[in-house]
């Protein structure tokens, strides 16, 4: 019963056995040990499998019973090799094609950046390259420690980078400071200056010594909490002088100037709905097109899908299929009414303040005004906020130029 | 009267309790159901067609009637027969 187990990678054969005594054959195979299978009855005689080992051996079996035995059929991998053995070419390039899959698969094909806000993936990668992390580099030269801390010590804003290869992918995920401070050295104190004119609406020290107070107005560069805390005894003498980091929450009111100007006449670009697609594949960097796609057109805006070829979701190839869509437009003379440019202009100044929500300023006044004439639309004004004021300045940096308040800076 | 070799053999093996198929050589029959048989302790096959296969065993023949009756395997040790079974005979 073993034999069924290998059979079809060693091979059997469906015979049919005519003989006069078909019962002596079986008897006869069961002496020399050869195994007979799926033995039944037919019109025609006895059917039944044997592998092509045991029928080798049938030879004195079939003349000592004078046995007529009719192969009808082949199976295993034997005859798969025998049918196709002129054949060859297309198993070698079925072997090199995975030899071709181990090779590449011993570089990095994908970059994966995660978690970037400010800066874009394209400055990430440009920044690597210059650094020899490139696309096509090879797995075993991948240094993910580096890669962390050149990421974080060329962007102060990136305060977590992790980078790790998943198949032929470089996974990098980065975390970015959304505060206003700039990353202060570690080696230095520092003390807090205003950033621009402000008026102080409030102000919590946390380190440091306070020089300013709620209701106070500062200019642009004066120290609003000193890193130097004066250790004073209790006649009120200054016994030594400490240098700290300084730390402090401080909000102030500050104007903002806006601008903003459209103009009447001008030209829209308006899409014809002709479009026009090419075909184009990528290998090792090389972009071959299979089918042009332009037709003409005088202006159109190109997309371009692009389609990787991965096995699995991590193992990526170096080849890729694009999609390119042309889509054709043009350019029509649009003329805005009063009413549609000043819709435009306070959709403008909506956005704008949306903006300003978002990074948590505080909007107490407006004096934006609209005026529109007959080339041209604007909008200009004084805006009022309330904002986190103040930056880290390291000691070697302090300035003590006092800033004039011309209502211009912002 | 039977041989004193056999009786004595006899009553070792109901006093030790040791397999009367392995001592014996007796032909062991399983079946499951009527479309199964496992024979084990056979000797050769006598005759084999569609509807009887006889079998030569130590102790005599045994004849297994049906319909449809096909060999599975067939090796020294043990066969399996598939198909409709109906008697399973001594002889």
């Amino acid at each position: 019963m073993r034999a069924w187990r290998f059979t079809r990678i060693r091979g059997y054969l469906l015979i049919l056995i005519k003989s006069g005594s078909p019962e002596r054959f079986f008897n006869i195979c069961n002496v020399h040990q050869i195994e007979l299978w799926n033995l039944c009855n037919t019109s025609e005689g006895y059917e039944c499998y044997i592998s092509i080992k045991d029928f080798r051996r049938l030879k004195p079996v079939i003349r000592k019973t004078r046995t007529r035995i009719i192969i009808k059929k082949r199976y295993g991998f034997p005859f798969f090799l025998h049918k196709y053995r002129f054949r060859k070419a297309f198993f070698v390039g079925i072997a090199a094609a995975f030899v071709c899959v181990y090779l590449l698969s011993l570089f990095i094909w994908d970059i994966h950046i995660e978690g970037n806000y400010s800066y874009t993936e394209q400055v990430l990668l440009d920044y690597l390259s210059s650094e020899q992390i490139v696309h096509g580099m090879r797995r075993d030269q991948v240094d993910c420690d580096r890669i962390e801390k050149l990421l974080r010590s060329k962007y102060s804003d990136i305060i977590w980078v992790s980078a790790s290869i998943s198949g032929t992918r470089l996974m990098i995920q980065v975390e970015e400071n959304f505060n206003n401070w700039q990353e202060r050295e570690e080696s230095g104190y520092c003390n807090i200056v205003a950033d621009k004119d402000c008026r102080i609406t409030s102000i919590v020290t946390r380190s440091g010594t306070p020089l300013v107070k709620q209701g106070d107005v500062v200019a642009k560069g004066d120290i609003l909490v000193s890193g130097s805390v004066e250790i004073k005894d209790e006649a009120g003498g200054v016994l030594r002088t400490e240098y700290t980091v300084a730390d402090a929450d401080i909000c102030g009111e500050s104007i903002l100037y806006y601008e903003d100007q459209i103009p009447l006449e001008g030209q829209k670009k308006i899409y014809t709905g002709e479009e026009a697609y090419a075909w184009s594949v990528s290998i090792l960097g090389n972009r071959l097109f299979l089918k042009a796609g332009i037709t003409g057109f005088e202006h159109f805006d190109i997309l371009t899908e692009n389609h990787p070829l991965v096995i699995g979701t991590n193992f990526y190839l170096p080849f890729s299929l694009e999609k390119w869509y042309y889509k054709e437009y043009c350019y029509e003379q649009e003329n805005l009414t009063e009413e549609e440019a000043e819709k435009v202009l306070k959709k403008n100044i909506n956005d704008f303040f949306e903006k300003l929500l978002q990074k948590g300023v505080q909007i107490v006044g407006n004096n934006v005004k609209i005026a529109i004439d007959e080339k041209m639309g604007s909008a200009s004004g004084r805006i009022v906020v309330i904002c986190p004021q103040g930056k880290a300045v390291p000691f070697g940096e302090r300035n003590d130029t006092i800033y004039e308040h011309n209502g211009n800076d912002t | 009267m039977e041989k004193l070799s056999n009786v004595v053999s006899k009553c070792m093996v109901e006093a030790l309790k040791m397999p009367k198929d392995l001592v014996y050589g007796d032909v062991l029959i399983q079946i499951s159901g009527r479309h199964e048989a496992y024979i084990e302790n056979y000797k050769s096959i006598i005759e084999y067609t569609d509807c009887k296969i006889r079998l030569q065993t130590k102790s005599g023949k045994l004849l297994i009637t049906g319909k449809r009756l096909h060999i599975e395997y067939y090796t020294g040790d043990e066969m399996k027969i598939t198909g409709y079974l109906t008697d399973f005979k001594y002889e």
